[in-house]
Parts: structure tokens; C-alpha cells; sequence
């Protein structure tokens, strides 16, 4: 055997170090090298239904619900103020996937679509075709949405996907979703209504039945039922979902564009076995006054509500640690930009429960956002208010397509844009307003700096309201400072003029 | 041979100016619960829908409709070409009219039972027979009183104008049904 002489040592020494390096250098330096050569990063956005940011630990909630997420955070820009730009899906939806806000795209009403004047200005347009471009949801009021933009995609996946069982008539029209879901999963078959269609629509109620008999029969793994869509027959467990996207994401062709939009942690909360007795920790929240336009629902049963709320966003967190993990595996992470983000909050709060409330407190409007960018390694944090509206720039300028005018949203800091503490942030309620009308019936919210106003007009035979709040002070909005800030005046006249200003279009 | 097996089968079938009355009957019926519950939703689709938009839904619900109600009519035959002539063929538009009436009544109470699919009435899914062979007896009996026969011929008459409404719609809503879904 030939011998190793010492020079022969230091060369293949310094060789293998110089590997070593090289292949050091070259993980993190991927997304650079990508992007020197061309390739653009993939982008997922990933939302997950009604998870306000006031119940993850991420974000200084007293209950331990979201290690993983943490665990991604230490690689990602988190933003701590991100509002949504309403309280439910249609708005929150439509405004991260156009840029604009509920005043301009008009999902103001519950599984409203888009104006038609948005249909080629939205994410998924403008991207254009340099991405391989995918969308699945599991809720149909996204889907609403998304068929608008249909045109505009590579790849759509039905609302049934990955699920348990699912009967969801309308997705058979592949060429008519719109007309087909509103015809027969909201009238003919509908769920949660007498069936407009007598015969078939009650044929169709006993066939799900068996098919919801045979997917419930091992009721060990989910106690409380299997997680379902509220008003559509989908059930699925949070597992196959969770690696079926995962699946999905790693197969599509480079660069890809993926809109994701998960139930989870919509209610009806159903956390497996493994989750239900967690949180046995006694910790009470803060008891708020009932808010007159509350549903009056008693704080003992909205605690009730939320610990098993605060149960399913430990199961949904646990399953997102997985999807990341065998993404970080896939180096999935190493080559794109993934956001996660809500489309509106949740609330246990002020005699309301859940999110079907003209409210817009910060239980209901504040969200999660967390954006990793491609190789990320350390954690950046980003205080100052941002809105949903505010994705669709982002995503476009770090994709090099230019921001139409009719955007509404600015680049958020850290990805582009600078921050800036005194800019105004909106949401809207207006589930009662015609889509078609000024806004006359709704709650309007603005915040800015320190401060957050909120707006009610047209509420029945009640007077219009204001509220003002010192949220760096007062974070749970205990604290009316409407009669008695200084600040109230210039508040009250901007959110009177921007109003104004919508209405007058 | 075979024209005896024809004749022989064709006998079992109600004639067509039997079937039609009945069958106006049913069309009547589902196409008025449809429009009873389409306009309950109309307010909350006015909000946000166009006219055409929900134009396009009430296609869809009367081609649906049309589809129902054939369905319902072909059960309503083969069951009476499998049942002895006297039970029901001899006096198909009063039976007809009868079993129509009351099945479908049946069927409004058991969805009312039946609140959501992942709701399940057991107990009414348990009297299906007993309702069933209920419903085939009073249909029977109205048939040998008179003056409740002649009342059932009598409302299955009236509502042949119906037949001239709702059968075109439901053609028409087929034909757009078909139409948006071909691009």
C-alpha cells in the first residue's frame, strides 16, 4: 500500500477544508447564486384561518401554543403590529391576494367575490407567467376569490383536497366554480339551510352521512370529531393536509408561485388526542366589559372556547414543525420566500365569539406574519404597524415586477420598504352594506402610531361611535381615550375624510 | 312473442295522460320549494351579486329542478309497473297524485328533522318503512273514496299550467348550465 507522504497530508488537508468551506459557503449562498444566475426564489404564502396573533406565544401570549413557530421565527422577519384588512374571510382574503383594501375590492359580504375590475390586477396576474403558479384552499370564500383568477393559474386545487371525506357539489363545474359552489353547495345542497333542491339535496344529506359514519369511525385520534369545514361537507385530519401540501410544494416546478390557504385553526376546534389536555395551567385572561354590539355570550364559556381554541393552535403548530422541518430537509427553505400569515383574527372577548362581529379589536385584526426569506439564518423583528394589503407590493417587488397604482399597500420593512411609525392602517367591517353602495352600515378602524380608532356607523337605531385607544399603553384596549386624548381631532378627521373620500367614488 | 312481452309491459305503465298530471304535480311542488327558498336568499345575494349573477343560480336551480322531478316520476312508474294493476295503475292520477303529495311532504319534514349533514335524525331514518307503508295505504284509500278522488284529479288538473312554466325553464336552465360549462 503506497505510503501517505506529508506533503500528500497538507494538500489533501487543505483540499478537504477548502470543500468543507466551499460547501458551507454554498448552502447559505444558494439564494445569491440563485439569483446571479437568474433563478428566481420560489414564494409560498401559507394562511392559516382565523389564527389571531393574540394567542401565540410567538407573540407574548400567556399560553406556550406556538414553540414551532418560534423555532422558525429565529429565521425569519416577524412583524409584531400586521393587521388584517377585515374581520373574515372575504375581506382579509381579497386584500392580501389584490393589495387593496375591502373600499376598492368590495369582498365586503359573507362569500363575495372580487370586483370584476381586480380580475387582472391581482397576485396572481401580476406575477405573471415567470412563476409556475398554484393555489389551494380549503375554504370556499377564498375560493370565491380565487376563481376570479383562475385564468391566471397553473395549478388549482379543489377545496377537497387531502380531506377526509368531502362532498362539495360545485367543484364538478370546473369552467362555472362560482355560479356551481353558490348553486348547489349554498342553495340546492346547501348544509347548514333546508336544501333548496327537496329530493336530491336530501339524497345527498344521507350519503355524506354514511361517508362521515365511515371516516369517524376510529374516534381515538380525534375526540371531539374530526376538524371540518364550517358549512361545506369537508372533514380532513390536519396530518394529510399538512403533507400533502408538503408534497404538493416539493414536486412543482421552479420557480413556483403557491397560495395555501389551510382551515386550521378555524373553528370548530378539534385537536387529536395528543393535544387535549394541555394548557390545564389555570391562567385566566383579562375580563373585558361586554361590548354593546357583542353577541352577549357569557366570559365563562368564551374561556371554555378558547382553551379549546388555544389547544387546536398547539396541534396546528406542531404540524407546521413538521412541514418546515422536511422543508428545511428538501432545502425548500433555502429557496424561497415563505410567508405566513391569517386572514383575520379570533376572539373570546367582550361577549364575542369567534369572529362573526362587527368588532375590530385587536383580537380580531391583528395576525401573525412571518417571512422567511431564502436561506435566512437569523431573526429580524419589525415593530411598527403593517397591513395585509401590504404582501402584494412586497412579493412583486422582490419578484422585479413593477407595483400597479392601484395598490394600496406599501413594501414592508426589511423587504424593501422602510418603516414608518405614522403611517395610517385600515380595516373594514361592512357584512351588512351592499357591495355596490357607499359605506354606510360598517365599523372602520384606524390605526396609526401609538393610536387606534374605531369608527361605527349605521349600526340600527344606535348613534355612530367612536373609540380611541393607547395601544403602547394599553395593548388590551381597556382604556376609551375618545372624550379625552388630545389626539382624538386629527384621528377622527382623517378617518372621516378617508371614509369620505371611498364613498365618493 | 315479443310483441305480447311489450304490449304486456306497456300495460303495467300508466298511459300518458295519466302520467302527465302527476308529474306536473311533482314538478309544481319541487320548483315551488325551490322559489320559496331561492327568494329567502335573495335579499342576502342582492348585496353582492349581479342580476345576471343570480340569474345564472336560478338556471342552475331549475335545471336541477327538472332533473328532480324526472327523477321522481320514473321511481313513481316503475313502481307502478311493479305493483298489481289495481293498486295503483287503475287509478294513477288520484293515487299518483296522492303518494306525490304526501311523499314529498314527508320528505319537508324529515329535512326539517335532517338540520345539517353532520346532523342525523336516526329516529325519523328508523320510520322510513313504517311511514312509507303509512303513505301507500292513504294513497290507495283515496283512490276508492270518490269525493277525495275526484279532489286529487281535480288539484293534479290545476296544476298542468304549471307544466308549461316550469318544464321550459327547467329546458332553459339546462341549455345555460350546459353552455357556461363547455368554455
Amino acid at each position: 500500500m503506497k505510503q501517505i507522504s506529508r506533503r500528500d497530508f497538507i494538500n489533501l488537508a487543505l483540499a478537504y477544508s477548502g470543500g468543507m468551506l466551499l460547501s458551507g459557503l454554498k448552502s447559505r449562498m444558494r439564494p445569491i447564486v440563485a439569483n446571479i444566475e437568474g433563478v428566481r426564489p420560489n414564494i409560498i404564502i401559507l394562511v392559516l384561518d382565523a389564527m389571531t396573533a393574540r394567542n401565540l406565544s410567538l407573540y407574548g401570549y400567556g399560553r406556550r401554543t406556538t414553540p414551532n413557530f418560534e423555532r422558525f421565527a429565529d429565521r425569519a422577519n416577524v412583524y409584531h403590529a400586521h393587521y388584517s384588512a377585515g374581520n373574515f374571510t372575504s375581506p382579509g382574503t381579497a386584500s392580501i391576494l389584490t393589495g387593496t383594501y375591502p373600499w376598492t375590492h368590495r369582498a365586503i359580504n359573507m362569500s363575495s367575490s372580487v370586483t370584476p375590475s381586480l380580475s387582472d390586477r391581482n397576485i396572481f396576474t401580476l406575477l405573471g407567467n415567470k412563476y409556475y403558479r398554484l393555489a389551494y384552499s380549503q375554504n370556499i370564500w377564498t375560493n370565491f376569490i380565487i376563481n376570479s383568477f383562475a385564468d391566471s393559474l397553473e395549478s388549482y386545487l379543489m377545496p377537497g383536497r387531502f380531506s377526509a371525506a368531502e362532498q362539495v357539489l360545485g367543484a364538478a363545474f370546473v369552467n362555472d366554480l362560482n355560479s356551481a359552489y353558490r348553486s348547489y353547495d349554498d342553495f340546492l345542497t346547501a348544509n347548514s339551510d333546508a336544501p333548496g333542491s327537496l329530493l336530491f339535496g336530501t339524497l345527498e344529506r344521507l350519503l355524506f352521512r354514511r361517508e362521515l359514519t365511515i371516516a369517524q369511525s376510529d374516534s381515538r385520534e380525534y375526540p371531539n370529531g374530526l376538524p371540518r369545514i364550517s358549512n361545506y361537507p369537508i372533514l380532513f385530519r390536519l396530518r394529510d393536509v399538512f403533507e400533502g401540501i408538503r408534497q404538493t410544494i416539493e414536486e412543482l416546478p421552479r420557480p413556483f408561485f403557491a397560495y395555501l390557504h389551510l382551515w386550521a385553526p378555524h373553528s370548530p376546534y378539534r385537536p387529536t388526542t395528543e393535544f387535549m389536555d394541555l394548557f390545564k395551567d389555570g391562567w385566566k385572561p383579562l375580563k373585558k366589559p361586554q361590548h354593546p354590539l357583542g353577541s352577549g355570550i357569557p366570559q365563562s364559556s368564551l374561556n371554555k372556547r378558547r382553551l379549546d381554541y388555544d389547544k387546536y393552535i398547539a396541534n396546528v403548530d406542531a404540524e407546521f414543525g413538521r412541514l418546515i422541518d422536511a422543508w428545511d430537509e428538501s432545502h425548500i427553505l433555502d429557496e424561497s420566500y415563505v410567508i405566513v400569515t391569517s386572514d383575520h383574527g379570533e376572539s373570546f372577548e367582550r361577549g364575542v365569539d369567534t369572529h362573526i362581529t362587527p368588532l375590530l379589536y385587536e383580537t380580531l385584526v391583528h395576525i401573525p406574519l412571518i417571512i422567511s426569506s431564502p436561506g435566512q439564518a437569523s431573526r429580524q423583528d419589525i415593530f411598527t404597524p403593517t397591513s395585509s394589503v401590504d404582501l402584494l407590493p412586497t412579493l412583486l417587488h422582490l419578484s422585479g415586477v413593477a407595483v400597479p397604482s392601484l395598490c394600496e399597500g406599501q413594501l414592508l420593512p426589511n423587504l424593501g420598504g422602510m418603516e414608518n411609525p405614522q403611517r395610517s392602517i385600515f380595516a373594514v367591517e361592512a357584512k351588512t352594506n351592499s357591495a355596490f353602495m357607499p359605506l354606510t352600515h360598517a365599523t372602520i378602524m384606524l390605526r396609526k402610531g401609538i393610536y387606534k380608532m374605531i369608527y361605527y356607523t349605521g349600526r340600527g337605531e344606535r348613534p355612530d361611535l367612536f373609540e380611541l385607544y393607547d395601544l403602547e399603553n394599553d395593548p388590551e384596549e381597556m382604556n376609551d381615550l375618545y372624550q379625552s386624548s388630545p389626539r382624538t381631532d386629527s384621528l377622527k378627521g382623517e378617518l372621516l375624510s378617508q371614509l369620505a373620500l371611498v364613498n365618493s367614488r | 312473442l315479443i310483441r305480447r312481452i311489450a304490449i304486456s309491459i306497456s300495460e303495467r305503465f300508466p298511459p300518458i295522460n295519466a302520467l302527465t298530471p302527476v308529474y306536473s304535480t311533482g314538478l309544481s311542488f319541487l320548483n315551488i320549494w325551490m322559489l320559496i327558498h331561492f327568494f329567502w336568499k335573495f335579499p342576502g345575494w342582492i348585496k353582492f351579486l349581479g342580476v345576471s349573477e343570480i340569474a345564472v343560480v336560478l338556471a342552475y336551480s331549475f335545471a336541477t329542478t327538472l332533473l328532480e322531478s324526472l327523477a321522481l316520476i320514473i321511481g313513481l312508474v316503475m313502481i307502478t309497473a311493479l305493483l298489481p294493476k289495481a293498486w295503483l295503475r287503475d287509478m294513477f292520477v288520484a293515487r299518483g297524485t296522492a303518494l306525490v303529495l304526501l311523499g314529498l311532504g314527508y320528505v319537508m319534514y324529515f329535512v326539517f328533522r335532517f338540520q345539517s349533514k353532520t346532523d342525523y335524525p336516526a329516529d325519523a331514518v328508523r320510520l322510513i318503512p313504517l311511514v312509507a307503508a303509512g303513505i301507500g295505504g292513504l294513497a290507495y284509500s283515496a283512490g276508492r273514496i270518490s269525493v277525495v278522488r275526484h279532489a286529487l284529479e281535480s288539484l293534479a288538473d290545476l296544476f298542468l299550467v304549471f307544466l308549461y312554466i316550469f318544464f321550459p325553464l327547467g329546458i332553459f336552465g339546462i341549455l345555460i348550465v350546459v353552455l357556461r360549462n363547455l368554455w
